[in-house]
């Protein structure tokens, strides 16, 4: 238990950081760490009850893409300005760094062993991506209309040249 | 210039910075869309990779007009994407005279970066807190912070320089590396893998492959899997300037270890 609180402290403080490094607005800053933060616990929470590596990427980065929209919605910003510092704690870095060096080191069986989970936490984060950016896609068609144009027509529209 | 190569010009050029500063594809491909529908354009075509754009479309009185730009990609910046994000929102809206279009993209673009100290902290932040998080003592942390300030610096130094990805990684990978190699004699640092893996997460460009990934699932597969590639050679690098490193100053006296 403790040992899950001081990983949440951390990705807090761990997404502040990129959300600097990114030249984020210092007022945003709390809600990226934040986000880093409940990433963090959602991928705890979801690793107690799931085995299947690409069900838990997935879920956990669903839950940080919903972040980060309902982030930009409230304060009107694009997405990616959350999403980037709250998907640090997905992010398979480690997995990368191993796979690349049993290539190196031509260690095959290990190498695939790390690739394999790469490429399923790869997997995961990207569909997790996707389906919340159709979920949103939809939403605003629903809202808006088929053509994610059209609201915008119904202005006056000058005439040009 | 007629008005459709003012906002050809406009709606390429904005997609183009919106590239280099962080943005994804699909979102930089959707906003020049959006932005040629609300000036009534038709036969909209877009082209698109991480280094170049070729947009092209029609007037409603039968005028074609097409641009080419290639994208020179520039570190992450989310005050300048939602900056631009915002102009994009506002020239949809309030679709203003296509000649003032480009004034509004300069003043969108006038940005200040934040102080280099605050980047510079960014680093330190995040790359000591992964290096908690990987179970580093103090002493690794210490090591760790030395570490990402000289990684900084020289990434820095090769941005500055246009010096290839991959070389940079090499060398900057080789120095910390051998950096932390004395470090560990010293004693300032414990565990030379928790300060290299921490320190190579740094250099990993983790949120780019994601976005290759995630380009595949979209229908953009050609960015995707050159960004993918792009990825495992930059990646690669990383960790053949670590083995360059441990071969000159190591000897056998490191062991390969999995974190």
């Amino acid at each position: 238990m403790a040992e899950s609180i001081k990983l949440i402290f951390l990705s807090f403080l761990a997404s502040i950081g990129f959300g600097l490094k990114y030249q984020m607005q210092r007022r945003y800053l709390i809600w990226a760490g934040l986000g880093g933060a409940l990433t963090r616990l959602c991928y705890l929470l979801l690793v107690q009850f799931i085995d299947a590596r690409l069900v838990y990427s997935l879920l956990a980065a669903m839950f940080a893409s919903l972040y980060a929209e309902i982030m930009a919605m409230k304060f009107k910003m694009p997405s990616t300005v959350f999403l980037y510092p709250a998907i640090i704690p997905l992010t398979p870095g480690s997995l990368i760094y191993n796979t690349a060096v049993h290539f190196l080191l031509q260690e095959t069986d290990e190498m695939w062993v790390y690739a394999r989970a790469c490429a399923l936490t790869l997997l995961g984060i990207s569909i997790g991506f996707v389906l919340i950016s159709t979920f949103t896609y939809y939403r605003r068609v629903y809202f808006l209309g088929k053509d994610l144009a059209s609201h915008l027509l119904h202005h006056p529209h000058k005439n040009h040249k | 210039m007629t008005d459709i190569e003012y906002i050809l010009d406009f709606a390429a050029n904005l997609g183009g910075k919106m590239l280099s500063v962080g943005a994804n594809l699909e979102r930089v491909n959707d906003t020049m869309y959006r932005i040629c529908r609300s000036y009534h354009l038709n036969s909209i075509s877009i082209f698109s990779l991480n280094s170049l754009i070729m947009l092209g479309a029609k007037s409603e009185d039968d005028v074609s007009g097409m641009r080419q730009i290639s994208i020179h990609s520039s570190s992450t910046h989310l005050e300048k994407l939602n900056r631009f994000n915002q102009l994009s929102r506002k020239v949809c809206a309030q679709t203003p005279e296509p000649e003032s279009l480009a004034g509004l993209l300069a003043q969108a673009e006038d940005v200040a970066d934040a102080p280099a100290g605050w980047i510079v902290l960014g680093h330190l932040l995040s790359m000591s807190t992964l290096c908690a998080m990987y179970g580093g003592s103090f002493a690794d942390i210490i090591a760790v912070m030395i570490n990402t300030f000289l990684l900084h610096c020289l990434s820095e130094y090769f941005d500055r320089r246009n010096i290839n990805q991959i070389v940079a990684n090499t060398v900057c990978m080789w120095a910390a590396g051998s950096f932390t190699l004395l470090f560990v004699k010293l004693g300032i640092g414990e565990n030379f893998f928790i300060i290299i893996i921490t320190n190579s997460l740094m250099m990993i460009p983790s949120i780019s492959l994601v976005n290759a990934v995630r380009n595949i699932l979209c229908g953009n597969e050609m960015n995707g899997i050159l960004e993918f590639l792009k990825v495992v050679l930059e990646s690669v690098a990383i960790v053949l300037g670590l083995v360059l490193s441990i071969y000159l100053f190591g000897g056998q006296m490191i062991q390969w270890q999995k974190v």
